[in-house]
């Protein structure tokens, strides 16, 4: 997704599921975290973010984009994210959780952010 | 001898909107106003405003302040507009992004030469002196070279496929004269300015290149750590920008930087004047505080910005000054004023020479023959001397 096209739109809203990466299929092991080298901006909730050997276009995420970005700044495990998603939107884990995942993928895949064993 | 007033006889500013100037005012001195944003209208623009600022906002760079005072409520919106805007804000965002990573690689291709390089303006402004820096957008990269590598950077970048905007008048001239070159690349997304020196003309030839690379400060780019000038000789090439422009009159973003690092207190205002003196450069100092002073309508009585507009300028330097902002200011007056400053009367030969017989291929973009420059020449300093006189006699 680039541009503005995620504007507005819920954290997994527009976003394909693309298959797992990373050393387990089974998300809820180990941290993920940003890869050092991705750069980065932010405006309000929407993230643009451009991984290392992606020349062509930035990849934009919109709604709850910001503070999860901002959460992925420290290594976090899927339990930690959802607890602290859920906490700061009074939503509930599951809902979250359904959410989150395919964000996750897409970053990871994307080479936005990393899976740590 | 006193500088002109600002905006009387120079083109500072001119086009910015009111509006647009209290854009790129915004967030200064918040901490001491009771009401940030108190300057806007209080209700929506209309249709044909709003699409006015907005362009406003993109050609002169100030669209993340745009988006800051929208996003905080300071300057009111409709849903439509803040959807719009925040979807052009994005965009741009993401250009920055790409333009960092052009920046990344080019500064790797450098150093891999062994190649010394500072990143210069935008990308370096934006992370060292905004809270955030998504607040201060920038079309091009720009890094400043040694002269006595000019020649191997320009050599480098041209096998990595950079094409250079305009072809060297004569061999040497640019890594002795020049400001720098600017480079297009047929595939990556950036323009990129290679400098030599902060400006054309001459104050650029007085600026002591050795104080570029004396003091550095690191830039964090992903993972990578760059080096930028410090905090002063960032501060005097923002004064550099909004002052001693040419071709076009420079947009607000110079004059906000020169705010926004001024009232930070970060820079060092003693050292600032000392090395804006050794540059021969208070005039463009004062004159960098005073447009933006005036433009974004601050607090003229900010102590720092005071002792600025105290400094005593020697006359020699407003001469130099009038030939860059005076109305009908020509390039050739710029050349010939520029003499001045070469101190070598070798060098001053060479640089002469160079300009008055340049090879072909520079001549061509710009001028039918040698004869028509020359014409053009002539005339551009008979007006210039024209006008000087007239100005002197004012």
């Amino acid at each position: 997704m680039t541009g503005s096209e995620g504007a507005g739109k819920g954290l997994a809203e527009g976003l394909r599921r693309p298959p797992l990466q990373g050393p387990s299929n089974d998300p809820s092991a180990g941290v993920w975290v940003r890869r050092p080298e991705t750069l980065w901006r932010t405006a309000g909730d929407t993230v643009a973010l451009l991984p290392d050997g992606q020349e062509a276009r930035p990849l934009v995420v919109a709604g709850s984009a910001a503070m999860l970005w901002e959460l992925l700044a420290a290594p976090v495990s899927l339990g930690e994210l959802v607890g602290e998603l859920a906490r700061r939107y009074g939503a509930d884990r599951a809902v979250i959780e359904r959410d989150l995942l395919p964000v996750l993928e897409q970053l990871c895949s994307s080479g936005a952010i990393e899976r740590r064993p | 001898m006193t500088l002109p007033s600002p905006g009387a006889a120079t083109e500072e500013g001119k086009g910015a909107s009111l509006l647009a100037r209290r854009v790129a005012a915004y967030g200064l001195g918040d901490e001491e106003s009771e009401e940030p944003g108190a300057s806007f209208p209080r209700r929506p623009l209309g249709g044909e405003q709003w699409s006015d600022l907005l362009a406003e906002a993109k050609s002169q760079r100030i669209l993340g302040l745009l988006w800051s005072a929208v996003a905080d409520g300071a300057l009111a919106a409709t849903a439509e507009q803040a959807a719009q805007l925040n979807e052009v804000h994005v965009d741009a965002l993401c250009g920055e992004l790409l333009r960092e990573r052009v920046l990344l690689s080019t500064a790797r291709l450098l150093s891999g030469s062994g190649l010394d390089h500072r990143v210069l303006k935008g990308p370096a402004v934006a992370h060292l002196d905004y809270p955030d820096p998504a607040l201060r957008s920038f079309a091009d990269i720009d890094l400043l070279v040694r002269s006595d590598q000019w020649d191997d950077a320009v050599g480098l970048l041209r096998t990595a496929r950079w094409e250079r905007e305009f072809p060297e008048p004569r061999p040497g001239f640019d890594r002795r004269f020049s400001k720098g070159v600017a480079f297009r690349h047929p595939q990556l997304p950036a323009e990129l300015d290679l400098h030599r020196t902060l400006a054309f003309g001459p104050f650029g030839l007085s600026v002591r290149l050795e104080d570029l690379w004396d003091n550095s400060q690191p830039l964090t780019l992903g993972e990578e750590t760059l080096q930028a000038l410090d905090a002063v000789g960032r501060f005097l090439q923002s004064c550099f920008t909004a002052v001693l422009f040419f071709d076009d009159p420079p947009r607000l973003v110079p004059q906000r930087d020169i705010a926004q690092m001024l009232l930070s207190g970060r820079v060092d205002l003693d050292r600032a004047i000392r090395v804006a003196r050794s540059w021969e450069a208070e005039a463009v100092l004062r004159r960098g505080i005073e447009v933006a002073w005036e433009a974004l309508e601050l607090d003229p009585s900010d102590e720092a910005v005071q002792r600025i507009r105290s400094l005593r300028v020697p006359p020699r330097q407003l001469k130099a000054l009038d030939v860059y902002l005076l109305p009908g200011r020509s390039y050739v007056g710029l050349c010939v004023a520029a003499t001045r400053a070469i101190s070598r009367p070798s060098d001053k030969v060479r640089y002469l020479s160079a300009l008055a017989f340049p090879r072909r291929d520079f001549l061509s973009p710009r001028y039918a023959s040698r004869s028509r420059r020359w014409l053009v020449a002539a005339r551009q300093l008979g007006s210039g001397s024209r006008r000087s006189q007239a100005a002197s006699e004012r």
